[in-house]
């Protein structure tokens, strides 16, 4: 066991905040796709066009979804990217179950966010 | 869990009490959109019926079988299967059904926004305005030819016609439900809400308000009443005229005492100089089905207590309460007001 | 939060039993001085307390009072309700009893209840002497009970708000709620949302950096993680309520008209900004509850969860989730279809979490050695599985657009949240009574009466709440103080009405026995459970002996002996090497230990300075402004005396914790607790102005004709205004990097030192200064619209935390003229730079909003 850390110099490189939004990156991505989406949605209809809150939603749903299902596919990279990926083997495996569980239900959420837009128009009450 | 075992039976019984007073129930629908809602609620309560039945099988079992009969249940597969992917395409279900639902009502007959509205085969919605006031329902009915008339706590509406409702407030938040004919809508300061409904049989629906607004929430209810086209069409060209003239000597004198007091300050009885719009329009008052938001009875001695006592009744409401009168005037104005058909 | 880590990989420990840090026998006194510095203060002077047991003991005492009271309330309302066109209590009454009754609920029950199991359970879980901020937690405690008890009292005057626990403008305006009971709601509520963020904030930094050595993040209890990501989420959620709280209070006090339509504003403003609160809000109740359900059945089933990984992606997942939801809750105001379709999908994806987390608890209970242990607790717990389940599947119902137009504001919905709020959460509370009482009591609680409590409540429950669904379905609207007679709703009141009292009679054996059975103390058996995790060791006012290695996630199962070891002062931070109150801050991902920290001990700053808040907050409250401002000025200087002995210096340090490791007892920059609190702080403000940017831009798309291309409204200042502005926050920031520089060595101040303190600080005063006054000078006035006030706004946002820097800017300049700020002893300077900082990043972006985007827009 590490006898003596405090007079170690603090190694490079691992900083906490990296490995924190190395965890939470899927519900960090869907929070920007809700933004995306949600957002421009009432500012385009409030602004009168309509046809222009498809393509956003559309594309939205396909950056998020395509960065999460990269994200459960190579957790290795995004980890290495994050400056996530130094920790005790036993860590890291908690760490990427973790992230990638996270992501796959993110990328749900995701989806189930853009159908919406496949089914109801842009911007009308329909009541 | 032997306390849930007791309830059913009890809950039984208090339905049969209950009966099947049904005026205001979202489960009896009358109009499409309602009957759509129906529809999904069942298919919603039995399935939920069954996920819970389910959890709960699951619970015992887990709980009071050997261990050798619990043992498949103790596995992460079982939370994955259970927790993840049966969830996952339940909700997934639901949702699409929910979205597809939203926009169900746009294939309704002549309920199409668009140009193509007339295609309907139920000619031009009717429009209604209704405005939700502290705390009772201002009814504006607007015909075709710009035509518009005023009444109050009372939607009548005919069979088999959309009915598109512009729903706006006066003061605070309101929300404009009658469960049988649709779900509810906000009356929101400052916005124009629309709802289209239709009836699908004559009948009464008795509607409230559904957003907290103020002292007297409580009683702010009001009727929808369905009438056949023919009956739709003969009370639009009676409720569109102005009053009628009384004509007991009775309701002479409550009609004298009714302006000479100051009523007509406050509410209007068309043909009459009564023309006041802070209170509800009284033209007809005597044909509606309720007073006072739907909250009294329609008779003289009703119009003869609110007059007196309506700060009891309904408290806090705008209409200060009338001690002035002695028995006999309050009765003359309530014959006068119960005349007005 | 960038650097905190000497976190390395070579110190996993390998698989064999090394030596235990420390030799037994313990010296002799070294018990006895733990004892002394650790004490109680005894009789009356025990409001000094800041130990996090005592504070935990009041703060869960409190919680149940404010509980019983707005239960009572609810019994009330439910014997009005009982038969059709009853007068027993009358409109006026019953419109302030419900707001009452769910304020209460919520605020001063339900949200502090889960703090206060965090500040007495966590720091016990964690093996930590205390929480990082003991006298914060104290300040919350006391703010809390002071603010709730005043507020709540209004209801024996009829002075109680009478608006809804949700307030929506414009019934809460002056205009139609003319007296002070609206102001009782708001002053009350946002004083008790600031104590809700000063105890998340001490969670945050408690369960990152006090937790015990080789405690990694993969082997932190689900308790832990779900009050993490509760704190969390307080963090992000509060703040939207307190900036719709301060817009209804100023346009209330001052006319600023935000929420009024015919000035441009808008109703609906305020039911996004609280409802962006108020549904994670559920959660917030929720996941702390469902983390104590998680620890009880894995005790109960006498083995881990099973699917421990997936519980913890749940908690995380639902923290998040439950920020797209909020809109839920208007899917009846008019809004466009695809708006609500986003929402529903949110709502919908929340309920995976909630399913991953019954079926683990169901497959762990299978899961049991020999049978499940059916006590007290876990029946709780069984029952809180049923009602919990039941609300969820309505939840998913109410979730369904079309099926939410019917029963949004039915007593469907009352129904449902009784649901999931008592379901998800009393339950578990009451579970959590029974199975942790024997951890702060002499003895544990009556089995006899817990079963009997238990099936009375939950009975009385489902028989108060099931029918509910049921007259919902028929049309009965809730908040409703009377209903006609004959609409099929009668007998399901009176059923409810009964199985109220029901419940009620359990919640009653349980104060028996509370009363019989309940001796706060230490004497008790240690483990009588036998649960695996850390709270469970043998515990005394200093908490344990000594805070134990940890290689497990349940350590008492998997790590024979341990409690003894601990017992016996042979594992860590044995002794108290600086002879005050301390504990070890650990690394968070790791948990190295990485420095000894020194923590006050019992005082009257912290209370005197919730006493003098509180005064200030409901003063104002009665628009007794100059007693207020008195009150404000004296918590202030409270707060002052609290903060002076928080930055003891690195005096006695490094020190000998046992098995070689030399920790110092002080730390600066990103790796100490106060960096951590500030960043924290930080958060809070970042999602506040977060909210106001929403709201100004949520505006524009309503009444942009209130905007200066719209004509009505006067032309924006001139750009030399907020380049003159901005010149001068980024002066700010420059003189407070300089100031950084020039901190001498102890003993020998610099000059330099104070003048570029009260440079950078004036800097600051006179940005917000000049843009106040750019818009003053254009003619424009808060009260012209509601562009106008959110202009305005943006400066009242900046020029408080502006206020709050000034006065830690003061307050430094205090430190280096008595030569407490030197070039080490320097946390003082670095969480007033970086406070100053975030307000000056705020105000930049304040002004390229307010100046940038109408030009934008044109």
């Amino acid at each position: 066991m590490a006898r003596d850390p405090s007079e170690r110099p603090t190694p490079p490189g691992r900083p906490a905040a990296g490995t924190i939004f190395y965890l939470l990156f899927g519900p960090i991505v869907w929070s920007l796709h809700f933004l995306a989406i949600y957002g421009p949605q009432s500012l385009l209809c409030a602004r009168g066009l309509p046809e222009a809150v498809g393509p956003t939603l559309m594309g939205a749903t396909l950056v998020c979804g395509l960065a999460l299902l990269a994200a459960i596919l190579a957790p290795e990279r995004l980890a290495r990217l994050m400056k996530a990926a130094h920790w005790p083997a036993e860590r890291q495996a908690f760490l990427d179950t973790v992230m990638r569980a996270l992501a796959g239900l993110s990328l749900f959420a995701v989806l189930a966010g853009g159908a919406g837009g496949l089914i109801l128009p842009a911007c009308p009450g329909l009541r | 869990m032997s306390g849930w075992r007791a309830l059913p039976p009890l809950l039984l019984a208090v339905l049969a009490l209950a009966g099947c007073e049904g005026v205001q129930s979202a489960l009896e629908p009358q109009g499409p959109e309602a009957a759509r809602i129906a529809l999904l609620a069942e298919v919603l309560f039995v399935g939920a019926g069954a996920i819970l039945l389910l959890v709960v099988v699951l619970t015992a079992i887990a709980v009071y079988a050997p261990e050798a009969r619990r043992r498949w249940l103790a596995r992460h597969r079982v939370v994955v299967i259970g927790g993840i992917l049966f969830p996952g395409v339940t909700v997934s279900v639901l949702l699409v059904y929910g979205l597809l639902l939203m926009g169900a009502g746009e294939a309704d007959p002549g309920r199409a926004t668009g140009a193509g509205a007339e295609g309907g085969g139920s000619g031009e919605p009717i429009r209604i305005a209704v405005v939700g006031e502290q705390w009772w329902w201002r009814v504006v009915y607007q015909e075709a030819d710009g035509y518009r008339f005023e009444t109050a706590n009372e939607i009548r509406i005919p069979v088999g016609r959309t009915v598109e409702l512009e729903l706006t407030t006066a003061d605070v938040i309101h929300s404009f439900w009658v469960p049988k004919l649709a779900g509810k809508l906000d009356m929101i300061p400052g916005r124009t809400n629309r709802l289209r409904l239709a009836a699908d049989r004559p009948g009464v629906s008795r509607g409230q308000c559904a957003e907290y607004c103020g002292g007297a929430h409580a009683l702010m209810a009001f009727e929808v009443v369905a009438l056949s086209e023919t009956d739709f069409a003969e009370w639009l060209e009676l409720t569109a005229g102005p009053a009628p003239e009384p004509e007991g000597e009775q309701e002479r004198r409550g009609r004298k005492l009714f302006l000479a007091a100051g009523c007509g300050g406050c509410h209007t009885v068309r043909g009459t100089p009564a023309a006041g719009t802070i209170g509800p329009d009284l033209t007809h008052v005597g044909g509606r089905l309720s007073l006072a938001a739907a909250i009294l009875p329609n008779s003289p001695e009703a119009f003869a207590s609110w007059i007196v006592d309506n700060q009891h009744i309904k408290p806090d409401n705008r209409m200060p309460p009338y001690g002035i009168f002695g028995d006999a005037e309050v009765e003359a104005i309530a014959a006068y007001l119960a005349s007005l058909r | 939060m960038t650097d905190t880590s000497d976190e390395s990989s070579e110190g996993a420990r390998p698989g064999a039993a090394p030596p235990l840090p420390n030799e037994a026998p313990r010296p002799e006194g070294e018990l006895e001085a733990l004892k002394r510095i650790w004490a109680t203060p005894k009789g009356w002077r025990v409001i000094k307390a800041v130990n996090n047991t005592p504070v935990g003991l009041f703060y869960t005492g409190a919680a149940l009072l404010f509980f019983l009271l707005a239960g009572v309330l609810g019994l009330l309302m439910r014997v009005q309700l009982a038969v059709p066109d009853n007068d027993f209590l009358g409109q006026d009454l019953f419109n302030q009893m419900f707001t009452v009754h769910g304020t209460t609920m919520m605020f001063l029950f339900a949200v502090p209840a889960v703090e206060a199991l965090g500040v007495l359970l966590l720091p016990q879980m964690l093996a930590a002497r205390d929480l990082p901020f003991p006298r914060l937690s104290a300040f919350a405690v006391w703010a809390y009970v002071i603010g709730g008890l005043v507020f709540f009292s209004t209801i024996l005057y009829d002075l109680a708000p009478d608006g809804g626990w949700f307030m929506y403008p414009p019934l809460t305006l002056t205009e139609f709620s003319p007296g002070d009971n609206a102001d009782f709601w708001l002053l009350g509520i946002g004083f008790i949302e600031i104590s809700a963020i000063a105890g998340a904030i001490e969670i945050i930094v408690g369960t990152l950096r006090t937790r015990p050595p080789g405690m990694s993040l993969d082997k932190m209890p689900i308790f832990a993680w779900a009050m993490l990501i509760f704190a969390g989420m307080i963090v992000f959620a509060f703040p939207a309520v307190i900036l719709a709280t301060m817009f209804l209070e100023i346009e209330r006090a001052f006319g600023w008209p935000i929420f009024t339509a015919s000035a441009g504003g808008d109703p609906l403003l305020w039911q996004h900004l609280f409802w962006f609160f108020g549904h994670p809000e559920v959660y917030i109740i929720f996941l702390p509850a469902a983390g104590l359900v998680s620890m009880i059945v894995a005790t109960a089933a006498r083995r881990p969860l099973i699917g421990h990984n997936l519980i913890v992606v749940a908690l995380i997942a639902t923290g998040f989730f439950s920020f797209g939801l909020w809109v839920h809750h208007m899917f009846t105001t008019g809004l466009p279809s695809l708006s609500l379709g986003f929402f529903s999908a949110a709502s919908m994806a929340v309920a995976i979490p909630s399913g991953i987390q019954v079926f683990a608890w169901i497959a762990t209970i299978a899961g049991s050695k020999q049978r499940f242990r059916i006590t007290t607790p876990s029946l709780f717990v069984l029952g809180f599985l049923f009602i919990f389940t039941l609300g969820g599947l309505t939840g998913v119902m109410v979730a369904m657009v079309p099926f939410d137009w019917q029963v949004h504001d039915s007593y469907f919905v009352v129904a449902h949240f009784h649901y999931v709020l008592i379901g998800g959460m009393v339950f578990p509370l009451f579970a959590t009574f029974y199975h942790w009482a024997p951890m702060v009591a002499k003895r544990p609680l009556s089995e006899r009466l817990g079963r009997w409590c238990f099936w009375l409540m939950f009975g009385g429950f489902n028989i108060a709440f099931f029918p509910m669904h049921l007259a919902g379905l028929l049309g009965m609207p809730r908040r409703v103080w009377t209903y006609e007679g004959g609409l099929g709703w009668d007998g399901y009141n009176l059923v409810s009405t009964i199985g109220a009292f029901i419940l009620a009679a359990g919640v009653l054996v349980f104060l028996v026995d509370l009363i019989r059975n309940f001796r706060p103390g230490e004497s008790g058996k240690p483990n009588p459970w036998d649960a695996g995790t850390l709270e469970w060791l043998p515990q005394d006012v200093y908490a344990t002996r000594s805070i134990p290695y940890v290689t497990s996630r349940e350590p008492l199962w998997d790590q024979p002996g341990l409690a003894r070891e601990v017992a016996e002062g042979r594992h860590y931070l044995p002794d108290a090497p600086t002879g005050g109150r301390e504990t070890i801050l650990t690394s968070p991902i790791e948990a190295k230990p990485q420095c000894i920290l020194q923590m006050p001990g019992p005082g009257w700053s912290q209370l005197l300075a919730a006493v003098f808040m509180a005064g200030f907050f409901l003063l104002l409250t009665v628009k007794l402004v100059i007693p207020a401002v008195a009150c404000g000025v004296a918590a202030i200087v409270a707060c002052l005396v609290w903060a002076w002995d928080l930055d003891p210096g690195p005096g006695k340090g490094p020190v000998s914790i046992g098995g070689g490791i030399k920790l110092p007892v002080y730390l600066t920059g990103p790796a100490s607790h106060g960096w951590w609190a500030m960043v924290v702080v930080m958060f809070v403000g970042a999602s506040l102005y977060l909210s106001y940017v929403f709201s100004y831009l949520y505006i524009w798309t309503v009444s942009p004709d209130v905007w200066p291309a719209g004509g009505v409204t006067p032309a924006l200042p001139d750009a030399s205004w907020p380049l003159a502005s901005a010149a001068l926050l980024v002066a700010a920031v420059a003189l407070f990097a300089g100031t950084g520089r020039t901190l001498g060595e102890r003993d020998r101040p610099r000059i330099l030192t104070p003048l570029l303190l009260a440079a950078g600080g004036t800097c600051v005063v006179g940005a917000v200064a000049i843009e106040i006054l750019g818009h003053w000078q254009s003619g424009l006035r808060p009260t012209d619209s509601s562009y106008a006030a959110l202009v305005y706004m943006a400066s009242v946002l900046t020029g408080q935390v502006v206020a709050a820097a000034v006065i830690m800017t003061l307050y430094t300049l205090a430190r280096h003229v008595t030569g407490r700020l030197d070039r080490v002893r320097r946390a003082s300077f670095e969480n007033t730079a970086l406070l100053l900082y975030f307000g000056a990043g705020q105000g930049l972006i304040g002004l390229l909003l307010v100046h940038g985007f109408p030009r934008m827009t044109g």
